[in-house]
């Protein structure tokens, strides 16, 4: 091939190359750097590598409490968002063309919605003068303080994150071959058996990609938490918002989110490994 | 082979899963016709009162503007340098091909709270300012990756025997693209514009990062003031971020559909 | 009007060769078939031609001049593509007249070309249809008329015809034939259909394996296969193994399945001793009840009688092997389960060493 036209590939990437080193790799390396790098009120970033700042997170009880946290709300978050969403996929690949987009838009145009405006939106619902007050108020239940706690939060997050998991499902089912399940059936499968013996397994990888994309959005999710949970409510988002951008303890800051960033890498690896040598592993493969 | 009544049962409960889905959006866009003057829930009305306050605050109606001209050129930029990778990536093999196209697509898997953290570091790092300039390049990065994945999967639509065909004919490579494929990969392109900028429209974890006193866009001025403040007048100016994002929908359900945007193909009926 | 120069040329993609050393050479106005199995590179060969891909070492030359480092789009060719490859979102009319754009012609003229190159192919009336409201056969017409109307050196057809049902298929492979005769155009066909290559082609090239196994007019190819390979693809052929023994120095038996021949030693390429394979063609063949005098015959027994409309294609076993008989309809044939005579002319047969 001539040497014009072997550079043509090459000239068409450069652009978009350049910006996502210089904009994307190069301010996530300094971002890695600075962790370990010493703050202090009067002295500002010390260039000198230290270990501190990732110290507080693992060692002190407070951070600690705060990792916790943010772990169980994600953990949480995922199971509930994949039992609310799993049917519904399921359901997606029954139902008759017009409903099927009808469901579709409803399910999925939200996301075109910013976050913060959903949250607001729960807000409105379960906060004070919101309709489940005003549906609660003849019940003689008017006390009811449903906003600023965690139960708040991960109804949130179910209803912001529950189009993903809709989404990797029905992926996951389209890719079963039809004449499958009329299979196993024939084979004297009931109904319930054929779901939970067959078509189970096989959205598997649906389901569990499903579940992870969930819990990272979950994990580093910041307006819900901070909107719906209250000033009170911590989690690692607020905290590297707080150190960053109110106490200016950008090293702090950056150790919380490459704390962050860690956490669900590993969660990621440990549900890959997990898939590729448990029981259904030929799901996978 | 499910029995009938499983299958209503089901059906209800998607029904309720998807008033579930819709009912914030809903809620906030009935609140923002309230008579009243607080919030409450079912709201009085209608009255459009609030949405002419809107007019007196001068830092909504900014942010606003800072919101559409970040994104505007978040999402021709990102459309621009995604259309150029997206057709080496598709239409050539060349050496590095694999990895440059799971960096491009990375964004999509980093949360963006931290690119915003990390951004924020590397500008102040070389004492770039923190303006629109700084949001648009934040913005064009977390869109990029779906940018390029829209005009790719058009490319891979089109039979590049057509383009083949095209230069058989005597056109050459720039021609071919100009005549042929742009006109056969334009509702993807279509499709990227519209969904960059509202993504970027929305974005709320970069921009919280990159937001200074001088250019602050809009969703992040919506949280700082319900940080505040709880009147329907932000129920007013959130039921506007509906109003774009149900342009942007229609939009888009009308040159692509909403299902394949989101990378479903036509889903077909499995069970009966 | 070319004439079209293959020296060597070889294409390797990765560590397969796809094309491993073809050399050719095409007159001008001639129409050459390529013909092969899928996988034995005449689609790749095509794609050098076009220029869609540079040769790896050898030299394509197009009237004379060399290609090497020429794009397809100065190479003045026309391309049918298999999929048709038109332009979906330009009229009939703006799809022929897309090469004559390119080329600068005035406006005037490119509609009365266009014009023409529509009723060579009987598309006259279709101008304005977008190209989705088309049929398949309309659609080949179109990609045909694009190809011919900016009158390039070299047409160039890549299985231009599968994608078309039975019928359709067998007229145009005779309606391509037709317009190239009267239009005089240098033509290389590629198609794995081996009727329609001897239909339409004035020359025959054979691929197998990234080579040219044989080329040459349709009887040529057909009567002296170079090879069992060749012999097998075109039309049909009994492929009977044997084994050659000397008897003295003008005679070699051949010992079969069935029975043995003697034929006139030392033929070209043919051992005098050692494995042979024997090619018989069912049409060569009757059945008979004795051996025949001047004939060649293997004993065997009716197996299957298949009434084929014009033909009647008959089974025969001959030891362990099944032997075509292919008879007029009109022949008496005899009932499964006789002894019979495979009876041939003698030198009917073609011999050739065990590959």
């Amino acid at each position: 091939m001539s040497a014009r036209r072997a550079s043509v590939p090459y000239l068409l990437v450069l652009p978009a190359t350049i910006v996502f080193l210089v904009f994307f790799i190069a301010p996530l390396v300094t971002l890695t750097i600075n962790s370990f790098y010493d703050y202090g009120r009067l002295t500002g970033i010390v260039h000198v590598f230290t270990l501190k700042n990732y110290q507080r997170i693992w060692l002190d009880s407070f951070y600690l409490e705060i990792v916790g946290r943010t772990l169980r709300l994600a953990s949480v978050t995922a199971a509930i968002t994949i039992l609310v969403g799993y049917p519904v996929a399921l359901y997606l690949t029954m139902a008759s063309a017009r409903v099927r987009g009808i469901i579709i838009f409803l399910v999925l145009s939200p996301l075109l919605v910013s976050v913060i405006v959903r949250t607001f939106g729960w807000v409105m619902i379960i906060g004070p003068n919101g309709l489940l007050q005003s549906l609660l108020a003849p019940l003689g239940a008017e006390g009811v303080h449903f906003l600023h706690t965690e139960a708040a939060v991960v109804v949130g997050l179910v209803n912001v994150l529950m189009p993903f998991v809709v989404l990797a499902v029905v992926t996951a089912l389209q890719a079963i071959d039809p004449a499958v399940p009329f299979a196993a059936a024939s084979l004297g499968a009931s109904p319930w058996r054929v779901f939970f013996k067959v078509i189970l397994p096989l959205s598997l990888p649906g389901l569990l990609a499903g579940m992870l994309i969930v819990f990272s959005l979950a994990s580093s999710s910041f307006v819900t938490p901070a909107v719906l949970g209250g000033s009170q409510f911590k989690v690692l988002s607020t905290i590297m918002y707080q150190q960053a951008l109110i106490l200016q303890n950008w090293p702090f800051a950056a150790a919380v989110a490459i704390t962050l960033v860690l956490i669900v890498l590993v969660v990621v690896t440990l549900q890959t490994n997990l898939a590729e040598r448990g029981r259904f592993r030929a799901m996978f493969q | 082979m499910i029995t009938d009544r499983a299958r209503r049962l089901l059906g209800f409960y998607c029904a309720l899963a998807c008033a579930f889905s819709v009912l914030p959006v809903i809620g906030i866009v009935a609140e923002s016709f309230t008579a009243t003057d607080y919030i409450v829930f079912p709201p009085t009305g209608p009255s459009l009162k609030w949405y002419w306050a809107i007019l007196d605050r001068r830092e909504f109606i900014e942010s606003a503007g800072v919101s559409v001209i970040v994104a505007c050129g978040a999402s021709l930029a990102a459309t621009a340098l995604g259309t150029l990778a997206a057709i080496a990536l598709v239409r050539y093999r060349f050496f590095g091909r694999r990895p440059l196209q799971s960096l491009f697509l990375a964004p999509m898997s980093l949360p963006g709270l931290i690119l915003g953290l990390a951004l924020l570091q590397f500008f102040a790092d070389y004492s770039l300012p923190r303006d629109t300039r700084a949001m648009m390049i934040g913005h064009m990065i977390i869109t990029m990756p779906f940018a390029i994945r829209f005009v790719m999967v058009a490319l891979m639509g089109v039979n590049p025997n057509i383009e083949q065909a095209a230069r058989s004919l005597g056109a050459n490579g720039w021609t071919t693209f100009r005549l042929v494929t742009l006109p056969l990969i334009r509702p993807g392109i279509v499709a990227s514009l519209v969904f960059t900028f509202i993504l970027s429209f929305d974005d709320v974890a970069v921009s919280l990062f990159l937001s200074s006193p001088t250019a602050t866009t809009l969703p992040v001025r919506i949280y700082t003031y319900i940080d505040q403040n709880y009147d329907p007048l932000v129920t007013a100016v959130s039921a506007c971020v509906v109003y774009v994002a149900f342009t942007a929908l229609l939009v888009i359900e009308r040159k692509i559909g909403v299902g394949r945007l989101f990378g479903l193909s036509e889903v077909t009926r499995q069970t009966k | 009007m070319a004439t079209v120069e293959l020296i060597d040329v070889r294409k390797s993609f990765g560590t397969v060769e796809a094309v491993a050393g073809v050399s050719l050479r095409i007159a001008q106005g001639e129409f050459v078939a390529i013909l092969g199995p899928s996988g034995c590179g005449k689609t790749t060969t095509l794609n050098l031609l076009a220029g869609f891909i540079e040769p790896t070492s050898g030299e394509i030359l197009i009237d004379s001049k060399p290609m090497a480092g020429t794009p397809p789009h100065r190479r003045n060719i026309g391309v049918v593509f298999q999929s048709y490859a038109l332009f979906p979102h330009l009229s009939v009319f703006d799809n022929v007249a897309f090469g004559l754009r390119m080329r600068k012609v005035a406006s005037a003229e490119i509609a009365t070309r266009v014009r023409q190159a529509l009723d060579i192919v009987q598309l006259g009336t279709l101008e304005e249809r977008s190209i989705r409201q088309l049929s398949g056969g309309q659609q080949q017409r179109v990609a045909l008329a694009r190809a011919l109307v900016i009158e390039p050196a070299l047409l160039l057809l890549d299985e231009p015809l599968s994608n078309l049902d039975a019928n359709l298929r067998e007229q145009m492979r005779f309606e391509i034939r037709e317009i190239q005769r009267r239009v005089g155009i240098t033509t290389v066909f590629v198609t794995h259909d081996q009727s329609e290559a001897m239909a339409a082609a004035d020359r025959l090239v054979i691929m197998n394996k990234g080579i040219i196994a044989q080329a040459g007019t349709v009887r040529e190819i057909y009567t002296a296969p170079r090879d069992p390979f060749v012999a097998s693809f075109i039309g049909q052929a009994n492929v009977i193994p044997g084994k050659a023994v000397e008897v003295n120095g003008s005679q070699v038996r051949i010992e079969l399945p069935g029975g043995d021949i003697v034929v006139a030693s030392r033929l070209p390429g043919v051992p005098n001793d050692g494995s042979v394979v024997m090619i018989l063609r069912p049409e060569d063949l009757t059945l008979s009840n004795e051996p025949v005098p001047g004939h060649n015959a293997l004993a065997g027994t009716v197996k299957r009688v298949s009434f084929l409309g014009s033909t009647v294609n008959i089974g025969v076993q001959v030891a362990d092997q099944m032997i075509s008989v292919v008879a007029h309809r009109d022949q008496a044939v005899p009932e499964e389960g006789r002894p019979v005579y495979v009876v041939w002319k003698k030198a009917a047969e073609k011999l050739f060493p065990k590959p």
